[in-house]
């Protein structure tokens, strides 16, 4: 539903392409339709932030990228994860998972009082 | 990464426009129509331009993108306006070409180091009697000795002394050279090597044996450059010597002309250092080094302190109490420092004046450009985009004015090197080395910003708003910038002004002899004659001279244009006072010759023989220094000393002559007949009726028939020589001229500028005034008054800034103060004179303009 989209956070974009990415080569239009899908459109991918994000990745050599032809026959650019790549996404799963469990110890309580109290 | 592969830009493009075509495909596939899917698809991606943009930036030296294309733009624009351009390109090369040139010269003389070993401890150690004006003596052996063996900041100190000697080779004339007589620590304590053999041993200095080293020219073109020159012998003086080395062609000390290296210990006065008094026998030249990490204050005050302790043990000893230590950098290029430094001051005022000049024409072009700048910035150019559009220019102008400057700076330096009187150290030296290119790059530069950073900035900063005040405010920057020019041209010219009056002063000092139509040669005999053959030779010489037709007479000096005082003379009845007078001896008619006046008593005649009592004539500031309420005539005196000189008796007193140079007090003088001490070197004096230059060969060859075994010499004018000591003078005075003249003109042209501005952008303004009744002379008067206030207040400023910056000069002035009222007073006419003319044009321009067309314009 629409009204529950919401915003990524800063820096988890990168995590998420390369998450994307450990599947297999994708192209940029592949890796935004994956992302939303997963998240179960919960996460709104702006198109174009995409590509600055492929871009810096790119730059970093955690991702490279070549011209080929997509499942419906056109030219697409694809990307590929790197040795780099992966490692870095090892890194950064390990870091999300412990902000995501610390935030969600801090934000639990009140969570509960609130539950309660309606 | 900026070696990886750029990724064209075209790329990212064709990467969105699958991107679109696949999200539309995708979104049909969901069921949207086809019409639609294409348009949801861009909305999905955001503004697309702006994320290409983004990618286009980070992806790519955007800058370098950007300041190419403002060269490229900036190149269309000058290739469009070329008149304005060659102004702008030339201004700055006349500019920053002169600074390259003084710098080049700077950069010989006085940044790049010696080329000894450590050069910056090396000093040279003098004795010094202040209350005689005496800063650099000569030292005895003795108080070298206690010095050395006394010193602590010093590690190492050595002796020397200088000579001239005939090289008698026999194959080539023979020549009359410098050499130096120095220990075996001399060249280690300097820190250099010969290229070729090896350098005096400890044991050939004890048993004085005849060794030397020659310089690298006198290898080149006496021995042919070859290595056979070691073993060989030199021949000096009759005597020979065995050479055993040749040094660097860069090595060029004691003497910038020292040809032959000997050691010490061969020098005649070595060898009588025991008999004479010896604290007193200031013959010797002393080098020293200091220790790292000493300094020259511990040094000097060291010094001093071993100074004032030889005092208290030698009282006896009152000639030349004090020790100066005169670092060896200082010591060689001391004298020019201080006019080299005035010269380059000069010379950035003079830039800065072109800056200006090259400042206002770009505002005045800023002004003309409104319109583009209007339009680009309404396209989004932000003010820093402007701004650094406008250095862009400024720069790409700078560096061509760079570039020409630096063909301007050769050109300029090798006819600096040319006229450049000699005597100023390492000049030859002199060119565009890579410092200079470096030096001349941050000129470059720095004129860039200087003249372009201000228009940027105005323009950048205040095009957005209203055109009107664009143009007042432009004004505005412009009338401070003709203040400022010219203020700078004020201080300019008043320093220059000083220069010309002292070289005028200078020329009208009264030399107190007649040096036109005189001719001079020295004449050496060398060894080998009795005194009564020398003093035959000298009067056979001048005999023979005066039968040729065209020669008025003829006389001898020991040296006419410069002498050093004696040590010490006593008056008879008084104690012997120090220092003592000069003393010269004198052959045949010289007084009458160089048209010295007699003022009291006789001159010599042919009694005053070997036997006769011993006479002398004296000047008469010497008179007045030492007989000042007595007749000077009949009184007697002596100089003392080791072989002190007989009783002399005064038998005349002529007018002073002013040998030591013109800008020099005269200093109390002796002549003394050759006939009673003759001497193997006189100059040979000849005065002619007609011009003497045509003379001079006759006058050569006829003393030199006389005899052939005498070496040759050179004949030369009188003038020519008192030429050379006032080339210097002349030489620095015309740069610091040409410098200001420049600057003159340019605050001229930019005065000019800036009026015919003021009358263009107020045609409307003065046809309205016209119309309504204001005459001719009104409009001449307003437009005047206008050029004459900023001029004027310039010029106040400028005065203000003279009076502060002229002390600086104070050591190159002869017979002005810096604040001279005649230079200051001249100065402000001269340059509000240029003012005037330089605005009469636009002013006349202006009351011409037709008021009924003035005021169509619009």
């Amino acid at each position: 539903m629409p009204s529950q989209r919401t915003e990524l956070l800063q820096g988890t974009l990168d995590l998420l392409i390369l998450r994307t990415l450990v599947l297999g080569a994708r192209h940029g239009q592949g890796i935004a339709r994956s992302i939303q899908q997963q998240s179960e459109d919960v996460f709104l991918v702006d198109h174009g932030s995409l590509y600055l994000a492929l871009q810096r990745l790119e730059a970093k050599g955690w991702v490279k990228a070549a011209w080929g032809i997509s499942e419906n026959n056109r030219r697409a650019r694809f990307y590929t994860l790197t040795a780099k790549g992966k490692s870095q996404l090892t890194q950064k799963t390990d870091q999300w998972r412990r902000v995501a469990n610390a935030i969600g110890r801090i934000l639990a309580p009140s969570e509960v009082k609130g539950q309660a109290e309606g | 990464m900026f070696w990886r592969k750029k990724r064209p830009w075209s790329d990212f493009a064709e990467e969105v426009q699958s991107h679109l075509v696949h999200e539309a495909d995708q979104l049909e596939e969901t069921g949207v129509r086809p019409a639609n899917a294409g348009t949801a698809a861009r909305l999905a991606f955001g503004n697309a331009t702006s994320i290409q943009e983004e990618v286009y930036r980070r992806s790519r030296f955007w800058w370098w993108d950007q300041i190419s294309g403002d060269l490229r733009h900036a190149m269309r624009s000058f290739w469009r306006r070329p008149g304005f351009s060659v102004v702008v390109v030339l201004t700055l090369a006349l500019g920053i070409g002169a600074n390259s040139a003084i710098f080049s010269v700077i950069n010989a003389v006085l940044l790049r180091p010696l080329p000894y070993f450590a050069p910056e401890r090396l000093a040279m150690l003098w004795s010094e009697d202040s209350t005689h004006g005496l800063k650099e003596g000569r030292v005895s052996l003795l108080n070298f000795a206690d010095w050395k063996s006394r010193s602590h900041t010093f590690e190492d100190m050595a002796v020397f002394i200088g000579q001239t000697f005939l090289l008698g080779n026999n194959d080539g004339p023979p020549e009359r050279l410098r050499e130096a007589r120095v220990p075996t620590n001399f060249l280690p304590l300097l820190g250099v090597e010969p290229i070729l053999g090896r350098v005096f041993t400890a044991n050939e200095e004890r048993r004085r044996e005849s060794v030397a080293l020659v310089s690298y020219g006198l290898w080149q073109r006496r021995f042919g450059g070859s290595a056979n020159v070691l073993g060989a012998d030199i021949v000096k003086d009759g005597r020979k010597s065995r050479i055993i080395g040749v040094m660097p062609a860069s090595f060029q000390f004691p003497f910038p002309d020292t040809q032959v290296w000997e050691p010490i210990t061969t020098h005649p006065y070595w060898a009588e250092r025991d008999r004479t008094d010896q604290r007193s026998a200031s013959n010797w030249y002393v080098l020293g080094r200091i220790r790292a990490g000493a300094t020259w204050k511990e040094a000097q005050s060291e010094m001093g302190g071993i100074a004032r302790q030889l005092q208290a043990e030698y009282p006896e000893n009152r000639n030349r109490p004090e020790i100066n230590v005169v670092p060896l950098t200082k010591q060689t290029t001391g004298r020019v420092q201080l006019s080299l430094e005035v010269l380059f001051g000069s010379v950035f005022l003079m830039l800065l004046i072109a800056c200006i000049n090259v400042a206002n024409l770009l505002l005045a072009r800023g002004s003309a450009r409104e319109r583009e700048f209007s339009v680009r910035r309404a396209l989004g150019a932000g003010r820093g985009r402007l701004a650094a559009q406008l250095l862009t220019e400024s720069l790409v102008l700078s560096f061509a004015g760079g570039a020409l400057g630096l063909a301007l700076a050769a050109a300029a330096l090798k006819a600096l090197i040319a006229f450049a009187p000699a005597g100023i150290p390492r000049l030859a030296e002199a060119r565009i080395d890579p410092q200079v290119l470096l030096f001349t790059l941050a000129v470059s530069v720095f004129s860039a910003i200087v003249s372009g950073l201000w228009p940027a900035l105005r323009n950048g900063t205040v095009l957005a708003r209203s055109r009107q005040w664009t143009t007042v405010a432009n004004r505005g920057v412009r009338n401070i910038l003709v203040v400022g020019e010219f203020s700078i041209a004020l201080v300019l010219l008043a320093a220059a002004g000083l220069m010309v009056r002292s070289f005028l002063l200078l020329q009208a000092v009264d030399p107190g002899f007649r040096p036109e139509k005189l001719l001079v040669m020295r004449i050496d005999l060398h060894v080998g004659r009795t005194p009564a053959q020398e003093v035959q030779y000298f009067r056979d010489a001048m005999e023979r001279v005066r039968t040729i037709p065209g020669v008025i007479s003829a006389g001898a000096i020991s040296g006419f244009l410069r002498s050093d005082p004696e040590d010490a003379v006593q008056i008879q009845g008084r104690a012997p006072q120090q220092p003592g007078p000069c003393d010269d001896l004198i052959a045949g008619p010289f007084f009458q010759t160089a048209g010295i006046p007699l003022l009291k008593g006789r001159f010599f005649s042919d009694q005053d023989g070997p036997n006769a009592p011993a006479v002398a004539i004296v000047n008469e500031t010497m008179a007045k220094a030492y007989w000042p309420s007595e007749d000077a005539i009949g009184k007697r005196f002596r100089f003392p000393g080791g072989q002190s000189s007989p009783w002399t008796t005064v038998v005349g007193i002529t007018g002073d002559m002013h040998r030591q140079g013109l800008e020099r007090q005269v200093v109390p003088q002796v002549f003394r007949p050759d006939a009673q001490q003759a001497e193997n070197m006189l100059e040979v004096i000849v005065s002619t009726s007609g011009d003497p230059r045509s003379i001079a060969p006759a006058v050569q060859s006829e003393i030199q028939s006389l005899d052939k075994s005498v070496a040759k010499f050179k004949v030369t004018t009188v003038e020519q020589q008192l030429g050379q000591e006032t080339a210097e003078r002349r030489f620095q005075t015309s740069l610091i001229g040409l410098f200001s003249l420049a600057a003159l003109v340019l605050s001229a042209i930019g005065i000019y500028g800036l009026m015919h501005y003021f009358v263009v952008q107020r045609t409307n303004e003065i046809g309205v005034r016209m119309a309504l009744g204001a005459r001719y002379g009104n409009v001449l008067a307003l437009v005047l008054r206008q050029g004459m206030l900023l001029a004027g207040v310039g010029i106040v400023i400028g005065i203000l800034g003279a009076l502060a910056l002229t002390r600086l000069l104070s050591g190159l002035l002869f017979g002005v103060t810096p604040t001279d009222p005649v230079t200051f007073a001249a100065t402000p006419a001269i340059l509000l004179g240029v003012a005037v003319l330089a605005c009469w044009i636009p002013a006349r321009r202006a009351a011409g303009i037709d008021p009924v067309r003035a005021l169509r314009q619009d």
